[in-house]
C-alpha cells in the first residue's frame, strides 16, 4: 500500500493538542445542589483529573483520536497496489489537435485525459511518468516525477488546440527525456528501467518517415467514435480587373452518409449570400462567389450543419487594399531590365546609379525590394535583392570560377522564380559558378556548377545571377520578363504583401509591418495578447493554435489575419483503431482498468462509523 | 411558591378538623385534656379496681363491693391528659430546593399537623433547626393559637447548614417532656443522624421522621462538565455526567433511603417518606392515617 498524498501526514501534528486538550483541566460549569454528599459517594471524577487516568479512562477521546487517524489517512490517500513488478517509467502522449475537440461535450480530449488520469493513478509510488501533450508541437507538460497529484493537475491543466497532430515530436521528446539522466533517477541510471508509452490519440496523427523509435513498448488507447463531420478545406479569393472579388472554397462531407449542408457566404460579417450543397459520403464541392467591387474586406464561408466538429465549420480569407511595391533598381544602364521593370504595373520602380547609390538616397529606405545590376554594394541593405552579372559577399556564397559558354543542364522550374520561365533556349557566354550554403536553392545548374541560387538569409531573400545579361541571349526569350516578374513578386514576399491573406493553424504566420515598429501586440480567438518581436520589416506569430480573426497592432497601425483549419487529416474525424508506427509494435487497449485501488473511502467510512459511536457513547454518557 | 400563598386552604382545615394524632404511648400531660391517660386519675371512666392501702382516698371506695365481700377495694378511674406534640422543621439552605421548595412542602405539613394538635387542645411546641434550634411556638394549647402558628411558619427562611444531632441534643435538653417529636427534614446530615436520634429517643418521645426530598434530588436534570457546589457548606464536586453516575447516584440516593427507614424501624421511630411532588392533602389525609400517625 501506498499514499498519494503523503504531505497529509502532516496534519497527525493536531493530534498532540487534541491530547494536550484532554489534560487540561476543564472549565465546569457551576451548579448549586442541595448537597454534595451524595454525589461524592458516587464519583471519583475527582480522580480523573489526573491525567493519566483520564487518558486511560476517556473512551471519548481514544475515538476521537481513532477517527483523526483516519481521516488523516484518508486525506494521506491510501493507495492498494495490486500490481507489482519492477519500476516502470511512463511518457503518457496527450493528442490536442483539432480533431481530439470533436464530440462535444464530452470531447475526445476529455476521453483521453479520463483515460490518462486512470493511467496515473494505476501508477506505482516507485514508477515515474512524464506528460506530453501534441498537436502541431509537442509541449511536456510534465517531466517525470512520481508524483501523482502534480501530474493529475497538469493532466487537467491542458487545453484542446486547433492545429494539426504531429505525433512523431511527442515521440522524440519522450524517447529523449527518457534517456536523460535527472535528479530522480540518476542514482539508478545503470540499470534505467525501460520507457512505457501510452499514447492517447483518435488516430489521426501525422508521422515523420525519418522518426527512429526505440520503446520497447507503446501502448495506444484510442479515443473517439464518430465520423461526422462536414468542413472547409480550402478557400481563396481572387480580384477581378473591375475590382470585385471572386470567393472560392471548397466543402467536403467526411461521414460515411450522404449530408446536405448550407454554406453560408459572409463579407464582414454580414449575410451576403447562401448556398446549398448535397454531398455524397466522402465526397467535395466547390463554392463560388461573387462579390461588389470591394478594397478591403473580411470573407467568412461558414458550414451550416450540426456535425461533431465545429473548427473546420467556418474560414475566413482577409483582402486587403491593393498596393504597389516600391523597388529599386541600382544600375548604370541596363536597357532590358529597365524595360521590363517598368512593364510591370504592380510596382513602382526607381532607377539609380551605382555612384548615386554609394552616396546614399532615400529611395533605398523606401525600397522593398533592389535589383543591382553588375554591382555590390559594400554593405549590403537589409532589403530582399536580386543581384545580376555579380556574386554578392553573402554568408556561404562564393564566386568558384569564371566559365564560359555553360551549358544549362538543369533549371529548378517548381522554385517560385522560374514557374512558367523555360530556360531551355538560353544562351550563355560568360558566367561565375557558385559556391552555395547548404540551404540555398539553386535555380540554374550549369555543367559547371550552379550559376543562379535562391537564398534566404534571416528575413531577408536574396536571388543571384552570376552571368551578365549582355553575355546571354535571355533578355530576348520570353522567360525573361517572367523570371523578373516572379524574382520580383519573391523578394516582395508577393504573398504576404498581396491583397489576400491566408494561414492555417500550426503554422507560422508572417506578417509584414511598417520599417520602424519595434513591438507587435498580436491577439485573437481564445488566444491570449501577446508581444511579438519585429524582425525586419515582418513579425512572426508562432503557429497559433486557434482558428479565427487575430489582429496584430502596434504603435500607429494595425493589420488582421485569418487562420483557418484547412487540414483535411484532422477535418476527417474517423478515428482510426490502429496506430501504425511503422515497424513499432503497438499495442492497443480499447479499455484500461484500474490498476491501484484507492481505498480512502474505507478509511473515510470507518472515521464515519467511529464518529457515529463517538457521538452515540457522549450522548449516551456511556463513560466520563 | 411564595410565602404568600396559604399554607392551609379553608377546605383541607376543615378536613383537618376530623383528624387527631395517634401515639402509641399515652403519656402524662400537666393539665387534663382531652386524651386518656395510663395514669388513673378522677374522670368518670371507669378503669380498674384494686385492693385499699391506707391513705387511699375513701372517697373512691366501691361501697357495693365491700358489702358483698366484706372487703375494701378503692375504684379506679382513667385520667384524661394533654398530649405533648414537638415538630421539629429543618430549615437549612438544603431545604431551599426544589419547585415547590422542600421547606415550604414541609411547613404545609408542619402547619396541618400543628392545627390538628392545636385543635385537639394538644401541647404543641414547633422547632425549627439549622445551624441553631429556634423555637418557633414554645409549648402552645388551643386553637387560637392557630394564627400564631401560621405567622411564625410563613416568616421562616431557610440559611445556614444544619447540624441535626446538636439541634435533638438541645431539643432534648430543654423539653423533658415526654411527647410525640416529628422530624421534617432531608436527613441530608453530613455528621449523621445517629445521635440526634439518639436524643429524642432517650427522652422516651415517640418519634417520627417524616423524611422529605425534592424530586430534582431524586432523578437529577443535570448534564455536561459541572462543578457541583453544596448549598449548606460550599463544598463543591467536580462531576462529568454520564449515565454510570447517575445510576450510581441513584442507587447511593436509594442505599441513603433506606437506611434511614431501616435504622428507624429498629429504634421504633416511625419513617415518612415523601417528595415534593406528592400531593400534600394526600399525605396528611391518607398517607400518614395509613402510617399510623394520624386517626
Amino acid at each position: 500500500m501506498s499514499f498519494a498524498n503523503v504531505m497529509a501526514f502532516a496534519l497527525a501534528g493536531i493530534i498532540p493538542p487534541l491530547v494536550l486538550l484532554y489534560f487540561l483541566k476543564l472549565k465546569r460549569e457551576e451548579r448549586v445542589m442541595s448537597t454534595t454528599m451524595l454525589w461524592h459517594k458516587s464519583i471519583e471524577d475527582l480522580h480523573v483529573n489526573a491525567p493519566f487516568q483520564k487518558l486511560r479512562r476517556n473512551i471519548l477521546l481514544l475515538l476521537q483520536l481513532l477517527i483523526m487517524i483516519a481521516l488523516i489517512l484518508a486525506i494521506a490517500r491510501p493507495v492498494m497496489e495490486l500490481t507489482g513488478g519492477d519500476v516502470e517509467r511512463v511518457a503518457i502522449l496527450i493528442d490536442t489537435s483539432a480533431s481530439m475537440s470533436a464530440e462535444a461535450p464530452n470531447t475526445r480530449l476529455e476521453q483521453a485525459k479520463k483515460k490518462a488520469r486512470t493511467l496515473i493513478d494505476n501508477l506505482r509510488r516507485t514508477d515515474e511518468a512524464m506528460l506530453i501533450s501534441f498537436a502541431t508541437r509537442a509541449r511536456v507538460e510534465c517531466s517525470f516525477t512520481s508524483r501523482k497529484g502534480f501530474l493529475r493537475d497538469r493532466l487537467a491543466a491542458i487545453q484542446p488546440t486547433e492545429g494539426g497532430s504531429r505525433l512523431s515530436e511527442a515521440i522524440e521528446i519522450a524517447q529523449a527525456a527518457a534517456k536523460s539522466v535527472s535528479g530522480l533517477t540518476e542514482s539508478r541510471e545503470a540499470g534505467a528501467p525501460p520507457l512505457k508509452l501510452y499514447c492517447l490519440s483518435d488516430g489521426n496523427c501525422h508521422l515523420s518517415d525519418e522518426l527512429q523509435i526505440d520503446i520497447p513498448q507503446v501502448h495506444f488507447l484510442p479515443v473517439g467514435e464518430s465520423d461526422r463531420n462536414v468542413g472547409i478545406v480550402a478557400m481563396d479569393v481572387g480580384r477581378q480587373s473591375d475590382g470585385s472579388c471572386q470567393v472560392f472554397g471548397i466543402a467536403r462531407n467526411f461521414a460515411s452518409e450522404d449530408m446536405t449542408v448550407s454554406v453560408q457566404f459572409l463579407v464582414n460579417d454580414e449575410l451576403v449570400d447562401i448556398q446549398r450543397l448535397q454531398l455524397s459520403a466522402g465526397g467535395s464541392r466547390s463554392v463560388i462567389f461573387d462579390t461588389n467591387p470591394l478594397d478591403e474586406a473580411t470573407f467568412e464561408l461558414m458550414v451550416s450543419v450540426k456535425d461533431d466538429l465545429a473548427s473546420d465549420n467556418r474560414a475566413w480569407t482577409i483582402l486587403r487594399p491593393e498596393r504597389r511595391s516600391n523597388v529599386l533598381l541600382v544600375t548604370d544602364g541596363n536597357h532590358f531590365l529597365e524595360k521590363t521593370l517598368l512593364a510591370d504595373e504592380e510596382i513602382v520602380v526607381n532607377v539609380l546609379g551605382t555612384e548615386a547609390y554609394e552616396q546614399g538616397n532615400e529611395t533605398v529606405l523606401q525600397a522593398e525590394a533592389i535589383v543591382f545590376d553588375r554591382f555590390t554594394p559594400l554593405e549590403l541593405p537589409p532589403v530582399s535583392s536580386l543581384f545580376v552579372g555579380v556574386v554578392p559577399e553573402l554568408p556561404g556564397v562564393t564566386a568558384v570560377a569564371e566559365v564560359e559558354y555553360p551549358g544549362i543542364l538543369d533549371w529548378k522550374a517548381s522554385h517560385p522564380v522560374l514557374r512558367f520561365a523555360g530556360l531551355d533556349t538560353v544562351r550563355i557566354g560568360k558566367a561565375w559558378t557558385l559556391k552555395l550554403p547548404s540551404h540555398a536553392d539553386v535555380l540554374v545548374e550549369s555543367d559547371n556548377g550552379p550559376i543562379a541560387a535562391a537564398i534566404s538569409n534571416n528575413f531577408e531573400r536574396y536571388i543571384v545571377c552570376s552571368f551578365d545579361l549582355f553575355d546571354t541571349n535571355w533578355p530576348l526569350r520570353i522567360s525573361f520578363p517572367i523570371f523578373v516578374k516572379n524574382a520580383i513578386s519573391y523578394l516582395t514576399d508577393a504573398r504576404d504583401k498581396d491583397d489576400v491573406h491566408i494561414s492555417t493553424s500550426g503554422r507560422p504566420v508572417i506578417l509584414p509591418v511598417p520599417r520602424g515598429v519595434e513591438a507587435v501586440s498580436v491577439q485573437g480567438p481564445q488566444y491570449e495578447r501577446v508581444n511579438v518581436a519585429v524582425k525586419g520589416q515582418h513579425v512572426t506569430v508562432v503557429n497559433p493554435e486557434k482558428v479565427g480573426m487575430f489582429e496584430a497592432t502596434w504603435e500607429g497601425g494595425e493589420s488582421r489575419f485569418a487562420v483557418n483549419l484547412f487540414d483535411a487529416d484532422e477535418s476527417d474525424i474517423k478515428p482510426n483503431v490502429d496506430l501504425n508506427l511503422g515497424e513499432q509494435a503497438v499495442v492497443r487497449m480499447s479499455h484500461i482498468g484500474p490498476n491501484n485501488r484507492d481505498i480512502w473511502r474505507w478509511f473515510a467510512a470507518f472515521a464515519m462509523v467511529v464518529m457515529l459511536i463517538e457521538w452515540y457513547v457522549y450522548n449516551r454518557r456511556v463513560h466520563i | 411558591m411564595t410565602s404568600d400563598e396559604q399554607l392551609l386552604t379553608p377546605e383541607f382545615i376543615r378536613s383537618l378538623e376530623q383528624l387527631d394524632f395517634i401515639s402509641r404511648k399515652i403519656f402524662a400531660g400537666k393539665l387534663r385534656g382531652e386524651r386518656r391517660s395510663k395514669r388513673r386519675g378522677q374522670s368518670v371512666e371507669f378503669a380498674d379496681y384494686r385492693e385499699y392501702a391506707v391513705g387511699d382516698d375513701l372517697r373512691f371506695i366501691d361501697w357495693n363491693l365491700y358489702g358483698r365481700l366484706d372487703r375494701l377495694f378503692l375504684k379506679l378511674f382513667l385520667e384524661e391528659e394533654d398530649l405533648s406534640v414537638h415538630l421539629l422543621l429543618d430549615t437549612s439552605a438544603s431545604m431551599d430546593f426544589g419547585d415547590p421548595s422542600k421547606l415550604w412542602y414541609a411547613r404545609r405539613i408542619v402547619a396541618a399537623l400543628g392545627y390538628i394538635s392545636l385543635v385537639h387542645q394538644d401541647r404543641l411546641t414547633v422547632c425549627a433547626f439549622g445551624p441553631e434550634l429556634h423555637e418557633l411556638l414554645p409549648a402552645a394549647r388551643g386553637r387560637h393559637n392557630v394564627w400564631r402558628l401560621m405567622q411564625e411558619l410563613s416568616e421562616l427562611k431557610p440559611e445556614g447548614a444544619s447540624d441535626f444531632n446538636d439541634a435533638c441534643r438541645t431539643f432534648a435538653l430543654k423539653h423533658r417532656r415526654k411527647g410525640i417529636v416529628i422530624v421534617l427534614s432531608d436527613f441530608f446530615a453530613k455528621d449523621g443522624y445517629d445521635d440526634g436520634f439518639r436524643y429524642l429517643l432517650g427522652g422516651r418521645n415517640e418519634v417520627c421522621a417524616i423524611h422529605t426530598l425534592c424530586r430534582e434530588e431524586i432523578r437529577p436534570q443535570v448534564g455536561g462538565d459541572l462543578r457541583l457546589i453544596d448549598s449548606e457548606d460550599g463544598e463543591f464536586a467536580e462531576v462529568t455526567i454520564s449515565a454510570p453516575l447517575l445510576k450510581k447516584y441513584d442507587s447511593n440516593l436509594r442505599r441513603f433511603c433506606s437506611d434511614l427507614k431501616n435504622y428507624c424501624s429498629r429504634r421504633g421511630i416511625n419513617y415518612v417518606f415523601t417528595d415534593n411532588q406528592y400531593p400534600f392533602e394526600q399525605l396528611v389525609l391518607r398517607y400518614l392515617r395509613e402510617r399510623g400517625m394520624l386517626k
